[in-house]
This record gives C-alpha cells, structure tokens and sequence, in this order.
C-alpha cells in the first residue's frame, strides 16, 4: 500500500516536473524582458520620461527700482496676475459658471484672440481660483506678469523714459542704468505628478535667478521735476 | 552546528520577502518616497498576524485541517457570495467587506481552501461522473461568485490551480487539454462581455493609441522600469511610482521595487517566484498521501503563478489583470492568506519535516 502511495506520488512528481520547466522558462522570459526595458531601452523610455513629466521654465529676474536721494520711488517693477483660458473648446456657458464660482467680474466680450479672460487679477479674485475645485481649476489659468510703473508726473515720466514690453529698457534712465537695473533671469526645472503638480524635492535651478539692483539718484523728486519742467521748456 | 529544517528555512523565506515587501510599500505609499508610514505599518501588523499564523497551522496535523474542509468551504463559498450584496464596490469591483478602516476580501481568503477542497475531494480515486460533477460545483461555488464581482484576475488564478491539478492527475493528456480549452474559452467569452477588460486589452497591444487612457497602465510600468536600470534609483526614490504608477503599494509592485533597486534586485525576487514550484515538489517528494502532495504542489503553484501573472503584467508581456504580488503586494488579505496557505503545506508536509521512505515504510 505504501509502496503505491510513493510510486502514485512519484508519478505526479514527475508529470509536475513540467510545471517547472513552465516557471522556469517564465523566469528566462521576465529576464529577457526586464533587461530589454531596463537596460537596452532605457534611454529610449528615460526620454519619453522626460517628455512626460519634467519642464524646464525661466523666471524672470524683477527690475529694479529707480529712486530718489530720499529713497522715494520714482520708477518700479510690480507683479501682475493675468487670468487666461485654459483649454480651446470649453462651453461657452462654463466661463460664466467658473467665473461666478471663483468670485470673477468678467469684462464684457471675452475671452479675446489670445484667450486672455483679465488682466490685473485682485488678491480676492486670486483666492476664489485657488479655492476652486482641482477639476474646474483645470480650465482656467493664472499667468505672472511684471508691470513697470512710473510716478505721475509727465517730467519724471520722460526723464525716467520708456519701457516698451515691461522688461526691456528703450530709452532715459532706464536705459542709461540698465545693465543694473536688470536682474538675470533663472532657469530652473522640475518634475510633475500625474495631475501635472509640482514634485518639490525634483526642483533644480539650472541658472540660478538675480534680481535687478536699486539705482539711487542723487536729486530729490523735486528738484528732478524742476529740472525736468526746465529741460522741457528749453526744448 | 544546528542545521535549520526545510520548514525554518521556507519560513524565514517568507518572512524575509515579506518584509521586503513592506519595505516596498513604504517606499510607495508616499508622495516623498518615504514619509507616510500608514500603508507599510499596517502591512507589517498583518504580516505579524500572518506568521503567526504560519507558525500554529505549520504545527496542526493535517487530517485536522481536511477534517474541518467541509466547513471551511461552506463558510468561504458563504463570503462569497455575501460580498456580492453587501461588499464594498471599489474600482469597480464588489470584492471586498469594510469593517471599521480595514478591507477584508473574502477571495484571498477563499485561495486556501479552494486548493485544500481540491485535494481533499477531488485527488481520490473515483468514477468519471462524480469526478466532473464535483469539479463543475468547486467551479460555479468558487469562481462564479468571483467572476461576477466581476474579477477576472482572481478567477483566472483559480482556473489555473484547477487546470494545473487536472494536468498533474488526468490519466489522459488529451482529455485534460480538451476540457482546459473549453474554461479558457468560456472564461474568455465571459470576460470580453466587460468593457473595462476590452480597454485593458486594447491598451496592451497598442499603448500610444490611447497613452493617457487605456494605454497609460502599460506605458508607466516601462517608465519606472526603466528609471531603475541595472542598479535601481534607490529606496525613497522611487518618483515615477509614487506620482505615476497607478497603485504603486498592490498592482504595481514589481515595478516599483524595480525603480527602487533595478535590474539587480528584481532578478532574485523573480528566481524566488520561478522556484516555488520545485521547492513545492521538494516538499511534496516527502508527503505521507497523494492528497497531501496534491495540497502542497498547488499552494506553491498558486502562488508561483500569480506571481508570475503579476511579474509578466509589470513587464509588459501580459495584459493588466489587477493581480498583487504574493507576499509583496500591499493587502492585509492576500499577505495573511499566502502565510496561511505556506502553514498549511508544511502542515502536509510533516510539519516541514522531510519524510524519508524509511519512515514511510514503517
């Protein structure tokens, strides 16, 4: 009786023989496959990683300010918050919906060609986007902008002078003090996850960013206004 | 010098994959790679539980266990199919019941048993009738219940047990590969009737069809794949896990202990899952009754296999069935169930005491 019990599991011991030859030819095909991935096409998928999930962006360096002998502003750089539309395509019905859920007066006729909802977005209007659901927020999207400014006074205006695009100095002050002024813009990137969110601990500069200098004049703003009147008045 | 047994040594084996495992689960359940504890220490309580486990029923005889099938069937094929009704639905799937903050999924549970009723009804010697009637109710009462979960992937596994015991007992090939053909058929037609079975084909054989979609599975897996390479990214690097693979702790776990320790540390995990069955065959050359050697050559299939099916997925040659990998895999379920199954096969086996043919004879 024993002696049929071990030739009955011999017999199934050797039929189960088989069985391993599967597995083991199951680990020579999970070799094959691990290395063609891992190893020869690596660089391949490294790549498409890449392109996937990892940007590259520059800040731009803040220009600096153009002061009087007393430290006063007369020319400065302030940041900007433009609201655009995410997405081509959307409903025409889902702006006045988002916009009313975000807390946004949107100005009559948008979006325009660029797809630009508003300029200048209010604290308050930046807190009723952030407070939006993540599917919604998805829609609608918040572009930093810089905005030089210039005091009010036409004089000051013209001997501060011209600031075509916001950044690039065209002529006055601005361009006699540019090279201090400007600042040096960085260049960083960073991976994101699957909902395109930022990995913190992936960020890298890759040009470390400099912000522009202050430029000091040795006049007060009202003897540069009496100077600017008189100059204006000998042309 | 104490050489330890067969049974210490399978043990310390399961304990060390094990913990390696929570080791994985720790370093994906985080979006940092390393801060969350939750998932990895939870795993590591059920892992505890688990050897316990091992240890009791390693120590129970094993006319004990197949004494007590009966029971442990009805009450298996009972959860079963109560979770149809009352089970939560996550992923789409009715598999599991929600007691407090723990997820309890009666077919991991069920895995154990199915393979014990399988040896303890069907390895006897019978009539043709009563053989395929028997099989045909093990089928509908276990995998029926499951495939109208619906979960393919474990019901697939469980075919699969069942197709490899019918190889190993037919006394004719052709008639076992007759019948293989005809499940595999049904459970095909059956599982092409689901759309999300369909996608997941669809996005296996043409991923850039639909990469943010069906394809995105497949795509990931190769990306995390290959961010580990030869030596791997490290343990707490694993990025593309944590932020892109889609459950990184249970589907996915091949894939990110790749990431983490790349080609060189995949390698023994596959050769230790290609192994199981010759370890299973070391153990069964030892076994006192044919149902016993039956018992412990499927546990060690079963687990050999869904490894493997898992292994296959996270490497892109099979399509994505939402299997975890035995032992690894986050779920306090399939770990507990895996521990016990590896008890009760050294229990067949004589405690893991190897049987020479001296003593069997006496």
């Amino acid at each position: 009786m024993k002696m049929r019990i071990e030739h009955s599991i011999d017999r199934i011991l050797l039929r189960h023989e088989f069985i391993c030859m599967i597995f083991a030819l199951c680990f020579v095909v999970s070799v094959f496959a691990l290395i063609r991935t891992g190893l020869s096409r690596r660089e391949h998928y490294l790549g498409e990683c890449a392109r996937v999930a990892w940007i590259t962006r520059s800040v731009a360096a803040g220009r600096g300010a153009i002061l009087d002998s007393d430290g006063l502003p007369l020319a400065w750089t302030e940041r900007q918050y433009d609201l655009f539309l995410a997405g081509a395509g959307n409903s025409p019905d889902l702006l006045p919906f988002l916009a009313k859920q975000a807390g946004i007066a949107l100005p009559p006729g948008c979006p325009d060609g660029e797809n630009l909802l508003k300029r200048n977005l209010t604290p308050d209007e930046l807190l009723g986007i952030e407070k939006l659901q993540a599917s919604m927020k998805g829609l609608l999207a918040v572009r930093p902008r810089f905005e030089r400014n210039v005091v009010d006074y036409p004089e000051i205006r013209r001997l501060v002078g011209r600031m075509p695009d916001d950044l690039e100095a065209g002529s006055g002050l601005e361009l006699a003090f540019d090279s201090r002024l400007r600042g040096r813009e960085g260049v960083f990137t960073v991976m994101l996850d699957r909902n395109r969110q930022w990995i913190p601990s992936t960020f890298k500069w890759l040009r470390e960013y400099s912000g522009g200098e202050d430029v000091r004049l040795e006049l007060p703003l009202e003897k540069l206004r009496e100077s600017g009147i008189a100059e204006g008045n000998g042309r | 010098m104490k050489v330890p047994s067969e049974g210490s040594t399978l043990k310390m084996l399961v304990a060390v994959v094990a913990m390696i495992g929570c080791l994985t689960v720790f370093n994906a359940a985080s979006p940092s790679g390393g801060g969350d504890v939750n998932f990895a220490a939870r795993q590591f309580a059920w892992l505890g539980a688990g050897l316990l486990l091992m240890e009791i029923l390693s120590r129970t005889k094993f006319s004990i266990l197949e004494m007590a099938c009966p029971g442990l069937v009805l009450v298996s094929v009972f959860l079963l199919v109560l979770v149809l009704f009352f089970g939560a639905r996550i992923n789409g799937m009715r598999g599991w019941f929600r007691v407090g903050s723990f997820l309890f999924q009666p077919s991991e549970f069920a895995k154990p048993v199915f393979v014990l009723a399988i040896s303890a009804f069907l390895s006897a010697r019978q009539d043709s009738m009563s053989f395929v009637v028997k099989t045909v109710l093990l089928v509908l009462a276990f995998v029926g219940p499951i495939v109208l979960e619906p979960d393919y992937g474990t019901a697939l596994v469980y075919l699969c047990v069942l197709s490899a015991f019918l190889f190993l007992r037919a006394e004719r090939l052709l008639r076992f590969s007759l019948a293989m053909f005809f499940c595999m058929t049904l459970l095909g037609v059956l599982a092409a009737r689901e759309d999300y079975v369909v996608r997941r084909i669809c996005g296996y054989l043409f991923p850039f069809e639909d990469p943010y979609g069906a394809g995105w599975h497949i795509l990931q897996f190769r990306y995390a794949i290959a961010r580990g390479g030869p030596l791997g990214a490290g343990w707490g690097e694993c990025l593309w896990a944590n932020s892109y693979l889609p459950l990184p702790h249970s589907d996915s776990s091949f894939a990110t202990l790749a990431e983490a320790s790349g080609f060189l540390g995949t390698v023994p995990l596959m050769l230790l899952y290609a192994a199981l069955p010759f370890i299973g065959a070391r153990l069964a050359g030892g076994a006192r009754k044919e149902s016993n050697a039956y018992f412990i050559l499927l546990c060690f299939f079963l687990m050999a296999c869904q490894g493997y099916i898992h292994i296959l997925v996270n490497l892109g040659v099979l399509p994505p069935t939402g299997l975890t990998l035995p032992l690894f895999s986050y779920g306090g379920s399939s770990l507990v169930a895996t521990t016990v199954m590896v008890g009760m096969a050294l229990s067949a086996a004589g405690g893991g005491r190897k049987t020479t043919s001296m003593e069997m004879k006496e």
